[in-house]
């Protein structure tokens, strides 16, 4: 107990030790949380962005499938050569028939449930009208525009025999009926002809034989091509190179605006004391910039495009220095704009991963017009931009105060000449907005960099 | 001092509020500040490890549990941080090593300790670091032989022997120390 006497002296005495930190402790510590709390916003900002694109973009995915369900419920009703075809063989058959009013399109899904009344169907062959994709009427004359892949199955199967029952097969089509009535607004006369016992399907349904004829017996029955117009859809990626040429421009804000100095002014003059001896860097200028790479791009939704690349990225900026110090040394170092001015170009050489979207303004075909939004990250690989050293005057080269990866947004309107050929153009305005910060200290501290400028890609379609 | 309500101070913190962060830094950065000279060899170092360790507590505040003291809390923080302080820092990377002695025999001297604070805090920091770190851990924070071996990566035989050592030097120069004071005091005859 005694030996615990000096350190209970000792901890009574250090334990009321306090010494006030400087002022700088504090701006240090305030600095650092600052960073943390913005990178946490950053990352919300581009968490919720991303959301945002894949909530919209599965919003329009939903609305295509919507959009092509309807459709194909439409394209269920069978085209017939003529009305008075139909007529003659409405006769115990079981059979789908609209009259369609013209002015109004009729809806009904023909689809004969597997394993209802399948003693009907007994060793006979079940037709099927699924139809892929859309199916546009023409002012309700029965004019069929398809698109590839639009097939009739039609399918030999032994199914086993049953009993079968008329009223349940009366049943189950108007339920079907009900069923398919999707739209109260839109007029729908179904006009249903139920077979009589002992007579098929097939037997009931001329056109099918005919259509099966055809096919000699196939499993998919292509529409004849004289009634359908295919239409190809670009479903595959398709490559592409991109290029761009413009104006990289530097500043505090998107645009290029507010780009002074007066951060680097502020933090030189804090640092030293008494007159302030130092000096101010020239203004820094905007200057050329060019992107080019290569890219693939896809149809995702509907007419909507889906782009992701690589490219490589080189912005530039003019600032104004005075001769070299020492042309032995292998990092630049400069005097001031104030003994003469030479213009020295600062070179950023990024590589970039640009993903985007592209969404199509209005129907034209033959001059489609798009809106792209996109997201960068770029890497910097290499850069010869010079720093400031306010206190002897000097400009030198530091790549460490950079931040080397930096990610942005773009948008850009873009318009596709030559769209109906294999290689296609979109050209169109473009700009980027660099959200990441050029540095945190030394002469980029707090900047961005943005891009204006005209945006081409050529696309290279498959035969 | 005026009486701080910790509770909302936390919650403010919590929510980023920077009244309420610079409120908390005012509140203990001078006796914190006291932590980490003891620590360290020079001021400039003892306020680098201040700054990291008030870092790392706005950034931990979400894992302060409000049943222990927040003061507490917070010194353990910066206890911790100047212990990573001093062995990512190359300058007391050398002092730091411990090597496996004997076990030195605790003195039994309990002088009483008429120095002042600052005084007192350095002599403590006239120790090698190694001593310096270890009476520090055991004398002042009350850290367990034990605790301190796990903390250090050394033995507990290792952390007893230095301190054992360390005290005993440090009961000399405090010896020394209060009789150059009296001497400067009254004066030599």
């Amino acid at each position: 107990m005694e030996q615990n006497k000096f350190e209970k002296n000792i901890q009574q005495k250090l334990g009321g030790l306090e010494i006030q930190p400087s002022v700088s402790v504090w701006q240090n510590v305030n600095m650092q949380i600052e960073k943390k709390s913005q990178r946490r916003w950053k990352v919300l900002i581009l968490f919720f962005l991303i959301l945002f694109i894949f909530m919209g973009g599965y919003w329009l995915l939903k609305f295509e499938k919507n959009y092509n369900y309807q459709n194909q419920i439409s394209a269920t009703n069978f085209k017939m050569d003529s009305a008075e075809s139909m007529k003659d063989s409405r006769s115990n058959q079981l059979s789908l028939t609209d009259k369609i009013d013209t002015s109004k399109r009729s809806v009904c899904n023909s689809k004969i449930p597997s394993g209802s009344n399948t003693s009907l169907l007994n060793n006979e062959s079940i037709y099927k009208s699924t139809i892929r994709k859309p199916i546009l009427f023409k002012k309700g004359n029965l004019k069929i525009i398809m698109e590839q892949g639009n097939v009739a199955e039609y399918e030999d199967k032994k199914l086993p025999a049953k009993d079968q029952n008329v009223n349940e097969l009366k049943n189950n089509l108007s339920d079907q009926k009900e069923d398919v009535i999707k739209n109260e607004d839109q007029k729908i006369n179904l006009d249903i002809a139920i077979p009589e016992p002992g007579k098929s399907v097939q037997d009931s349904m001329p056109l099918v034989q005919s259509e099966k004829k055809s096919i000699k017996k196939e499993t998919n029955l292509k529409i004849n091509s004289k009634r359908a117009f295919i239409v190809k859809t670009e479903k595959k990626w398709v490559l592409g190179i991109t290029i761009s040429g413009g104006r990289s421009l530097v500043g505090n804000a998107p645009l290029g605006i507010n780009n002074s100095n007066s951060a680097y002014l502020t933090s030189t003059a804090n640092a030293g004391g008494g007159i302030p001896a130092y000096y101010t860097p020239s203004t820094i200028r905007n200057s050329s910039s060019f992107m080019g790479g290569i890219l693939v791009e896809k149809k995702v939704f509907g007419k909507h495009q889906l782009a992701v690349g690589i490219s490589y990225k080189y912005y530039s900026t003019l600032i104004a220095v005075g001769s070299r110090i020492d042309s032995a040394q292998t990092s630049y170092n400069f005097t001031t704009s104030q003994n003469g001015v030479n213009n020295y170009r600062n070179n950023f050489n990024y590589l970039e991963l640009p993903v985007s979207l592209k969404f199509q303004l209005g129907k034209s075909k033959s001059l489609p017009l798009y809106w792209q939004v996109g997201i960068n990250i770029s890497q910097l690989i290499s850069s010869n931009a010079l720093q400031f050293k306010p206190v002897l005057g000097m400009y030198y080269n530091d790549n460490s105060l950079l931040n080397k990866t930096q990610i942005g947004f773009s948008t850009g309107v873009f318009t596709t000449l030559f769209s109906k050929q294999r290689n296609p153009v979109n050209i169109g305005p473009y700009f980027y907005y660099c959200t990441s910060r050029l540095s945190n200290e030394g002469l980029y501290n707090n900047k961005h960099f943005s891009f204006i400028g005209i945006s081409a890609e050529i696309l290279f379609r498959e035969k | 001092m005026h009486q701080i309500d910790y509770h909302q101070l936390l919650k403010d913190c919590l929510k980023l509020k920077p009244e309420a962060q610079r409120r908390l830094y005012d509140h203990f950065a001078p006796s914190m500040l006291g932590v980490c000279f003891r620590y360290t060899k020079s001021m400039s170092d003892a306020e680098d490890v201040l700054q990291e360790g008030f870092v790392k507590v706005f950034k931990h505040l979400k894992q302060y549990k409000s049943d222990g003291e927040l003061g507490a809390w917070i010194r353990k923080i910066m206890v911790n941080t100047a212990l990573n302080y001093l062995k990512s820092n190359r300058k007391y990377q050398y002092d730091l090593s411990f090597d496996e002695m004997p076990l030195h025999l605790v003195s039994t001297d309990n002088p009483e300790v008429t120095l002042q604070t600052k005084e007192l805090a350095e002599l403590i920091r006239q120790l090698p670091t190694g001593f310096q770190t270890i009476f520090n851990l055991h004398a002042v924070e009350g850290y367990t032989h034990v605790e301190i071996a796990s903390m250090l990566g050394i033995s507990d035989g290792t952390s007893r022997s230095q301190y054992a050592r360390a005290r005993s030097l440090l009961i000399e120069w405090i010896e020394k120390f209060s009789i150059k004071e009296q001497d400067g005091q009254y004066g030599t005859k």
